[in-house]
């Protein structure tokens, strides 16, 4: 008679003891590692203003390409991520393909932040950021690649500023916020996002990161860590796991204002898909994006599902539309092996079409 | 294990010899079973503990905190499936009686120690997280409002004040009201999270059922605990996008707010008392401050638009104001990059310029210069020198603006 579970005493009795010679070895490790790095590149600030940064990545590769990159990041992480570690890096890969290549890093919102609005980024600090790098080129458009919530923030400026963009590639952007598999938007549709906000005033990050860990509680909260007892007696695996932990969990606070017009007119109204949004009083037209796109999502994602990046297509002008589906989470688009084997020359590729 | 024990001849005996294996597994007696059980009862404390110990890393010792935890839960449920219950003393066989099996014998995993059913003890503003002495306590302090809740307490909270002191009767009544609703609402989020765990049994089930198939059956401790996650979070993420959750959802998240914004209201009128600065005064001097931040900007877009430079692509606004390094970080930038800063500076002017006269107008560069040299990063999150700031403070870019349109 045969069973699902076929579990032997022997085995069991080695996999738990086995169990605590890693944890013990574990400890040892986690004792010797060095302190978590992040971010290899070097880079240069050329602009800024309060807490934003813009950063140039400085290359040891002859820059061939006519067009710098501004990576414009989401605000509820942090923009390391692009960069994370030797053989993590998207940045890197661009570096060494001829790009010049710029960040907007946001920088960590306190409570003088909290009426900061999607306008003052937008208008403000993505459009400052587009003109200094834009600058250094003779005033020409640049190449504007935004990620996850930057995504969404690229669209709307080049919606209001399509002048300065010469290509526009978004990387897992929500753009419908209403797919059937969007577990954060059902979950803000009842909330009143007034109280939220005149309550807390900014959104404290750790309550971001508990909502992002709930989404998959079970996972995130708990098999994780068992699934790290595997790793525990390997330096190299532990040290990229601890980058990705520190990554995870070090995140800024979010302006209220900004993130109280992000959940009703995003979250709430779809309105970017929808039409209607309005940001500083300015109409946000995305029919207005007529140069190049690029859309670049990941199948599993279960923060922007690969459907809410999807309707891109449908709401610009751009008759030169490209989408490429990424076999992959959310992180891993940024991080995995495959990620860095082709996501980078990808780009790299499709805006060499371009120039 | 001879070859003729594997024959379909011989199962009976290996049928036998699984029975004899799971009895040793489950009962006590055995020197090395029970060694394996020593150790999931207390042994693996000290590994566990071991964890914590890394001293004089900060973050290495969040990680193996949250590492601790984790593996804790998992031993403690891998404890309870080595100990079953009166109840099933048999060996289960089919996939039925080993779910009913892994919910007796692995109790605490399912129940008080699953992730799901304490979600809110340790999340910010949580159960346990809310304010520095967590909201539990505060809800002990206040007594035991549910079963004051069920003798008429609401009814009573809604009765009027009068004297001098109603207006602050009347807010106490409206906080006690207001924690009586979170109450309410953190009870159906519990009991939705409960639900789901239940339900999470008969997925569970199922996908034991499709291991029963000779070459897919679970062998190890591990293979049955990652079986029963993905259940869980297949059950799990089924409710979390369902219309009850989102609306039991909602309301946890706005009456936690609801009683939140009365208490900090309490605080600060009693540090208002005393002559403290209150959040409310800060709030308002950082509207009128960002207000006029965008004044300026628009002032500044304005005056460009004026002055003809709306064609450009570079953001003309922008092209007007000061790059950081040049103020901020000098050092930070080295010579080359410095050069191209200074000539930037003096293109600040262009579009007006432009306007001037061909001759002043700044020449388009067509190649960035690439700065090899290493340069040492700064803080994102350093605030921007004095010296910066006062050059671009809101009065000043004003006035700048002011005489560059005379």
């Amino acid at each position: 008679m045969s069973g699902p579970i076929d579990l032997k005493p022997e085995r069991v009795i080695q996999e738990l003891i086995g169990l605590g010679e890693r944890l013990r070895r574990g400890a040892q490790q986690l004792r010797q590692l060095p302190e978590v790095q992040v971010g290899v590149s070097d880079k240069e600030v050329i602009d800024g203003e309060d807490k934003m940064r813009l950063y140039r990545f400085v290359s040891a590769t002859k820059i061939t390409r006519k067009t710098p990159i501004l990576i414009v990041y989401a605000l509820v992480n942090r923009p390391y991520m692009v960069d994370l570690q030797e053989d993590r890096s998207i940045v890197k890969s661009l570096l060494a393909a001829g790009h010049d290549v710029y960040l907007i890093d946001w920088g960590y919102p306190d409570a003088s932040d909290r009426y900061m609005t999607l306008d003052d980024y937008i208008s403000g600090l993505i459009r400052r950021s587009v003109g200094a790098v834009s600058r250094r080129y003779g005033g020409k458009p640049v190449n504007l690649l935004g990620i996850c919530q930057g995504g969404a923030f690229s669209v709307c400026y080049t919606s209001l500023y399509p002048e300065s963009v010469k290509n526009l590639i978004t990387m897992v952007t929500p753009i419908d916020f209403h797919t059937a598999d969007n577990m954060l938007s059902n979950w803000t549709q009842q909330m009143d996002v007034d109280l939220l906000v005149d309550t807390l005033g900014n959104i404290p990050a750790d309550l971001m990161n508990w909502c992002y860990l709930t989404l998959k509680p079970y996972r995130l909260l708990q098999q994780k860590y068992v699934g790290l007892t595997d790793i525990l007696d390997n330096p190299t695996e532990l040290a990229n796991f601890l980058r990705m932990e520190k990554w995870i969990f070090d995140s800024p606070d979010q302006a209220g204002e900004a993130f109280r017009q992000f959940i009703k007119d995003f979250y709430q109204a779809n309105k970017l898909k929808n039409g209607g949004l309005v940001i500083g009083g300015k109409a946000i037209e995305p029919k207005r994006i007529t140069m190049p796109v690029l859309n670049i999502f990941a199948e599993q994602d279960h923060l922007v599902p690969p459907a809410a990046s999807r309707a891109l297509k449908g709401i610009i002008g751009s008759r030169d539309y490209s989408e490429i589906s990424f076999r992959g989470g959310h992180i891993g688009i940024y991080v995995s092996g495959r990620a860095q084997r082709e996501i980078p020359p990808a780009i790299d590729h499709w805006l060499r079409q371009r120039e | 294990m001879s070859a003729k024990a594997t024959g379909p001849e011989a199962q009976p005996d290996w049928e036998k010899l699984r029975q004899q294996w799971w009895q040793a597994l489950t009962a006590a007696g055995v020197p090395v079973i029970d060694q394996a059980k020593s150790w999931l009862g207390e042994g693996w404390q000290a590994p566990i503990s071991a964890l914590g110990a890394t001293v004089g890393r900060p973050f290495q010792g969040e990680a193996a905190g949250r590492l601790q935890a984790a593996t804790r839960q998992f031993l403690g449920w891998c404890h309870g499936l080595l100990n079953p219950t009166e109840a099933a003393p048999a060996m289960p066989a089919t996939a039925a009686e080993w779910s009913n099996w892994l919910r007796q014998g692995a109790g605490p995993m399912f129940e008080s120690i699953n992730p799901l059913l304490t979600l809110l003890q340790g999340a910010p503003f949580g159960a346990d997280g809310f304010d520095q002495g967590g909201l539990a306590k505060w809800l002990a302090a206040a007594g035991q409002p549910a079963e004051a809740m069920q003798a008429g307490l609401r009814d009573l909270l809604k009765l009027p004040s009068f004297g001098f002191a109603r207006e602050s009767e009347e807010r106490k009544q409206e906080m006690a009201l207001a924690l009586l609703d979170f109450q309410t609402a953190l009870a159906a989020y519990h009991g939705l999270l409960q639900k789901i765990s239940q339900q999470s049994f008969g997925r569970f089930e199922s996908k034991l059922a499709e291991r029963e198939e000779p070459g897919r059956r679970l062998d190890s401790i591990r293979a049955v605990y990652d079986l029963w996650i993905d259940a869980a979070e297949e059950t799990y993420a089924e409710v979390a996008l369902s219309q009850e959750f989102r609306e039991i959802y909602g309301k946890l998240v706005n009456r936690q707010m609801a009683l939140r914004q009365r208490l900090q209201a309490e605080i600060e009128r009693a540090g208002a008392e005393v002559g403290m600065p209150t959040r409310t005064e800060l709030n308002s001097v950082h509207q009128r401050l960002h207000a006029l931040r965008r004044q300026v900007r628009e002032l500044e877009a304005r005056l460009d638009s004026a002055a003809g430079a709306s064609a450009s692509a570079v953001p003309t606004a922008v092209a007007a104001a000061a790059p950081v390094a040049a103020n901020s970080a000098p050092r930070r930038v080295p010579r080359s990059a410095a050069k191209q800063t200074k000539a930037a500076a003096n293109r600040r002017q262009s579009p007006v310029a432009k306007a001037r006269g061909p001759k002043t107008a700044a020449k388009p560069k067509a190649k960035p210069k690439v700065v090899n040299r290493p340069i040492t990063r700064k803080p994102a999150d350093k605030p921007m020198s004095k010296s910066t700031s006062a050059k671009k403070s809101p009065a000043a870019v004003v006035r700048r603006a002011l005489k560059r349109l005379a």
